[in-house]
């Protein structure tokens, strides 16, 4: 009896000991990728932090963020939680057939901040009409994968109405040219349209959208039969799995389009000009596939302002067409597609771009608009007012 | 700081039980009230002289009362024990309830007092209420005064207790705070019996915690939301509260000290009365030892009687916290003890047992609702909802999604939340009917345990699963990714 009590003694001190002087010997980590922030260091002592407690609770801090196995603790909690048949895990949805979710609730939801949004963009377009023709004014708003897949979406889970929302800015759009993709997403919702551990959309996704962009604005669309699908990577594991920590996730593909027997759209005859500064002769980031967040294999990320110029296109062979993309990170995979029918195409994003967009358009000789956002995005972005209220 | 944090259970508590442990028996008195003092000081760097104060001022009154007593001066005595209880009350209400006073002062007389803004010490209410104990006992004759100021501020700042309680009285461990011994059995019980309340804390009451969080924060409420989200405070308070008192009770062996009990399984109680004496039973006895009794009890006539309930129950909701929805929780309890010993109490008692399970959960459910809304309007349209006042519906889709995200974690709640000590030793006394007969007789699950092999085999790897799995969610709720960037 006294050796099996001992045992109760020995796993309790050991399992301290262990987790404590593991943490301690483990080298502390500067970043955590999957949660995209600098983990906490080591707190500095002074007699001032002492006092007013922040010394404490920066240790605290750095010990949670510096503790040994971090991941594996988190993923050890999702595994409990998953079979306790918990679907909320983390911030996302856990769907079914490994489908995860954004979650975002009708409270996340700022009503005033989506009207204020809507207005600016209808203001803009007010705006501009007189440089730029309305119907080609444009504006696609994509749905997230919780209103198109809603049969893997766990049952009852709570979602914003997001048709609504979007119904709402169809309306005001009225005399420009708004682009619903919703009914053709819904079509294909059975195919890999939207990523299963990430956010985005994927090519195919776009593709669909890239259709009904064609067909509202009047331009030939390559035919899915005419198309080349190149997968770069089939180790994708995105914003979704970064939060849920799922040990049993799945692995997604990214691909790309091309013609056949030509390279994808977007990565011939192309110069892209990054804010500016950095040239490149591709609209991919083939880096960025080494990384957690691969998909930034489309142009490398979201920038300020990022230029594509299609070299193959002569200037006076037909009349010069520029097109401005005001966009969040969606448009990264369906702007490679419109790289054949346009002189230039200037992706802007009002995140990390602070100019005047009205001077922007007539500086650029800008022939087309659009604006292109997920729907959860363009509810909740701060930075859309910047289209008219720029510095 | 507290139990629940890495800085405790990964730095403070391997050292501390390491420097308790090398040191010679009499230096480690010594080393708890350093200990008991960084812990407290940890997160009330200023805030300890409080305590401090109080803990010089509690001894000095009690050897004053001993030595009036011993002249033979029992009106000076008196006078010290009065002093006594009237500072610690005073350091109680301004900490705890001045800004409350000032606010419905200028409420009632628009005075526009500015308000104080203290932040409330912690553990304040748990301190007092014991130094209370022991002057006051001193003072009866029931304790001899503690004549070492070391063992004294021990027993005062004792960090197992400090914070959350059990409210320790000083009769209780007035004899092991000089004379107490630790050995294998005792400490590996009371480690059984910490991490125990750490799972309670961090894996049941955690984690419905966030449910109700969840709900607390709609707008749009459906009556079985309603309903569903005080169910999970019900369970959260409990767990959180009965999981820090044995994380403390726990610690308390550790170190060679045997706290009371707490809670005896609340919710299996068939009446209010019932419910209140297995709920935060250092509470009651405190206030039933220390006001009721004081105040006459039941010894005066039923009216008299009926009068003691409701002010130890106002007395009791205002401990809780300086609001008014704590007082009305007082009120509430105090008016259905009346009841209950008017008439109701002999109507249940002839009752089958689920009516009296299911008209005490109700109550007690209705309580936590008020207890866990500090603001009156709120707490109102909460409680209209759930009697389908202004509600969405019945039930609705939010409803379904919430229960079956957590239908596991309720039937969980619920099997921890009965008295399963009968089928445990069913279980670890199969075919040793004597035995069982013989472990029947202890009170607590945790104390039969050590007459079964079977149970005190188990124990390493329960504890070793509950170990990995609370700390898993520890650090599972600092998982914060920051995902909207360059996105």
């Amino acid at each position: 009896m006294k050796k099996i009590r001992l045992g109760t003694t020995i796993v309790f001190l050991a399992f301290l000991v262990l987790v404590s002087g593991g943490s301690l010997l483990i080298k502390d980590r500067d970043f955590s990728p999957n949660e995209n922030r600098y983990l906490a260091e080591p707190p500095k002592l002074t007699g001032d932090r002492l006092l007013s407690g922040q010394f404490q609770k920066d240790l605290e801090d750095y010990l949670r963020d510096q503790i040994g196995f971090r991941d594996g603790w988190i993923t050890i909690k999702t595994g409990v939680q998953k079979s306790c048949g918990n679907t909320d895990i983390g911030g996302a949805y856990v769907g079914k057939d490994g489908y995860d979710f954004e979650k975002i609730t009708p409270e996340d939801v700022d009503d005033t901040l989506f009207r204020r949004n809507t207005q600016t963009v209808a203001e803009y377009f007010d705006s501009v009409s007189d440089m730029v023709e309305p119907n080609r004014l444009s504006f696609l708003l994509v749905p997230t994968s919780g209103l198109v897949m809603e049969d893997k979406l766990p049952k009852n889970a709570r979602l914003f109405d997001q048709s609504k929302y979007i119904d709402d800015v169809q309306r005001a759009m009225e005399d420009y040219n708004f682009i619903d993709v919703r009914q053709e997403l819904v079509t294909h919702k059975d195919e890999y349209i939207y990523y299963r551990t990430d956010h985005h959309w994927t090519t195919d996704g776009a593709y669909i959208a890239y259709e009904k962009w064609c067909e509202s604005t009047g331009h030939d669309c390559v035919g899915r039969d005419a198309l080349r699908q190149q997968i770069v990577t089939e180790n994708f594991r995105g914003s979704l799995y970064s939060k849920i920590l799922d040990a049993d996730s799945a692995y997604d593909c990214i691909w790309t389009y091309g013609p056949k027997d030509a390279e994808p759209f977007g990565s011939e005859n192309i110069v892209v000009t990054i804010d500016n500064k950095e040239t490149k002769d591709t609209c991919y980031a083939i880096e960025k596939l080494e990384e957690k967040d691969k998909y930034a294999y489309f142009f490398g990320g979201n920038y300020g302002e990022v230029r594509i110029e299609n070299t193959a296109l002569e200037q006076g062979d037909t009349e010069e067409r520029n097109l401005l993309v005001v966009k969040d990170s969606f448009a990264n995979s369906f702007v490679p597609f419109l790289t054949e029918s346009y002189h230039n195409i200037y992706m802007v994003d009002l995140r990390y771009y602070n100019g005047d967009m009205e001077t922007y358009l007539k500086g650029h000789h800008i022939t087309d608009v659009l604006v292109l956002y997920n729907i959860s995005n363009f509810v909740s972005d701060r930075n859309v007012y910047k289209l008219t209220g720029g510095i | 700081m507290v139990f629940s944090s890495f800085v405790f259970l990964l730095v403070f508590l391997p050292i501390i039980l390491a420097l308790y442990y090398i040191c010679p028996g009499r230096f480690r008195n010594v080393v708890l009230l350093v200990a008991s003092l960084i812990f407290y000081a940890w997160g009330e760097p200023v805030y300890v002289l409080i305590m401090l104060f109080s803990t010089v001022f509690d001894y000095t009154n009690g050897r004053l009362i001993e030595y009036f007593k011993k002249q033979n001066r029992p009106g000076r005595a008196k006078v010290a024990l009065i002093v006594d209880v009237c500072g610690n009350l005073a350091i109680l209400g301004f900490f705890k309830y001045a800004d409350f006073v000032i606010e419905n002062v200028n409420n009632f007389t628009g005075a526009g007092i500015s308000l104080l803004h203290l932040a409330l010490p912690i553990g304040i209410s748990f301190y007092t209420f014991q130094t209370m104990s022991y002057t006051i006992d001193v003072y009866r004759g029931q304790v001899p005064a503690q004549h070492n100021i070391l063992d004294f501020a021990t027993y005062v700042t004792l960090f197992p207790q400090l914070i959350a309680g059990p409210i320790v009285q000083y009769k209780t461990i007035a004899e092991e705070l000089t004379d107490r011994k630790v050995n294998l059995t005792e400490f590996s019980e009371g480690a059984f019996r910490f991490t125990v309340g750490l799972a309670k804390k961090v894996l049941l009451a955690n984690q419905i915690g966030a449910l109700w969080n969840n709900i607390s924060q709609l707008e749009r409420l459906s009556v079985g939301t309603a309903w569903l989200g005080a169910i999970a405070y019900s369970f959260q308070i409990y767990f959180d509260f009965s999981g820090y008192s044995d994380m403390a009770i726990g610690l308390g062996r550790m170190f060679g000290f045997h706290f009371l009990e707490n809670f005896n399984f609340p919710y299996m109680s068939k009446t209010i009365t019932e419910f209140w004496r297995r709920w935060h039973i250092s509470l009651s006895s405190w206030f039933r030892e220390y006001v009721y009794i004081p105040l006459g009890g039941n010894r005066k006539g039923m009216v008299r009687q009926l009068f003691n309930i409701m002010v130890v129950w106002m007395l009791t909701g205002l401990w809780h916290g300086a609001n008014w929805n704590f007082v009305l929780w007082g009120v509430y309890y105090g008016v259905l003890l009346m009841i209950e010993k008017l008439f109701l109490l002999k109507w249940l008692e002839r009752m089958p047992g689920w009516i009296g399970h299911l008209y005490s959960m109700f109550l007690v459910v209705i309580g936590w609702t008020i207890f866990a809304q500090t603001d009156m309007q709120q707490l109102g349209r909460y409680l209209k909802v759930m009697f389908g006042v202004g509600a969405t519906a019945g039930l609705d889709s939010d409803f379904f999604y919430f229960l079956s995200c957590n239908a596991v974690l309720l039937v969980l709640l619920v099997l921890c939340s009965i008295d399963h000590r009968g089928w445990l030793r069913r279980l670890a006394f199969r075919g040793k009917e004597d035995e069982r007969r013989e472990a029947s007789k202890e009170e607590s699950v945790f104390e039969w345990g050590k007459d079964s092999l079977t149970w005190t085999a188990v124990k390493p790897f329960l504890m070793v699963v509950l170990l990995v799995f609370s700390f898993a969610f520890l650090v599972g709720d600092s998982y914060n990714p920051f995902l909207y960037f360059r996105f």
